[in-house]
């Protein structure tokens, strides 16, 4: 299946089975947020809460969860970690997870307990697009469905 | 900081009768098991009639949003457990049999279990 019109940017790293892209920062950070597959599959979000600042993650946990229409979902971490800060804008914009995820809608931060390891387990480029793919064919992911590109220009 | 896990029991209490009530339960439920919370629903009362088959279908807390079996499949898929209270057969009646109940209900149980479960969770609700 392809993911047509969906962008997986270079410079991040990603978790396709939680819908997750991943950033280090050069403070050692981790910074996460929704890829455009999660975004083409949850369709326009209302609401993200986030676990408290201070709590500690473990890898496959949630970090929060996410409001979209008519359903909810938990985010959940790829890697262990204590949450260090929210994307303030969020509070007040939950809806920039979907209108620029790779930007402004970032999710939340960690401070990762064993990042090399982590790291070594995250995909990027052509692996990760391919698992992107394998993700969608498991969801049933319509990608003809354009009502994506249609709520991010207001429709 | 440690998360510990908490466990949450939902006693739904609105049926029918309330169908603008009766989304909220499940709803709550699928964003505290997304939380990572240990979610049990438990149908009692006039709730009970949630769990027989065509009732939640047929049952709109908003007359323009989903019927209330999308939110209880959500909650179940959320990780969420969903129990029925049993009431006593009238005199001369069989038990409810279970496969009389929607697939998506695990188990039902006595009042007296019930009891025994609102004492162990750490928090309970009722909805």
């Amino acid at each position: 299946m392809k993911l047509d019109g969906l962008t997986f940017p270079d410079d991040r790293l990603y978790a396709p089975e939680h819908n997750l892209w991943l950033r280090e920062e050069p403070d050692g950070e981790i910074t996460l947020g929704l890829s455009d597959y999660g975004v083409a599959l949850y369709g326009e979000i209302f609401a993200f809460t986030p676990k408290r600042i201070g709590l500690r993650i473990a890898a496959g946990r949630s970090f929060g969860v996410v409001e979209f229409a008519k359903a909810a979902a938990a985010a959940k971490s790829p890697l262990a970690g204590t949450v260090s800060a929210h994307n303030p804008q969020l509070e007040q914009r939950p809806a920039l997870i979907h209108l620029d995820p790779y930007g402004e809608g970032w999710m939340i931060r960690l401070t990762p307990e064993d990042w090399p390891a982590a790291r070594a387990q995250l995909l990027h480029g052509a692996s990760a697009v391919a698992a992107f793919e394998r993700e969608a064919e498991r969801d049933g992911f319509n990608p003809d469905d354009t009502s994506v590109q249609a709520f991010r220009r207001g429709e | 900081m440690a998360e510990t896990a908490r466990r949450v029991l939902i006693l739904v209490v609105s049926g029918p009768s309330t169908p603008a009530r009766c989304a909220a339960p499940f709803h709550i439920a699928t964003l505290l098991a997304c939380m990572d919370a240990e979610v049990t629903l438990y149908l009692t009362g006039e709730a009970a009639e949630l769990a027989c088959p065509g009732v939640a279908e047929a049952l709109y807390a908003d007359p323009d949003g989903a019927p209330v079996i999308h939110f209880v499949r959500q909650a179940k898929q959320a990780g969420a457990g969903l129990y029925l209270c049993r009431k006593p057969p009238a005199p001369g009646q069989a038990p409810t049999a279970p496969e009389a109940l929607i697939d998506e209900v695990d188990d039902y149980g006595s009042g007296g279990e019930l009891a025994a479960m609102i004492l162990e969770y750490d928090k309970v609700l009722s909805l």
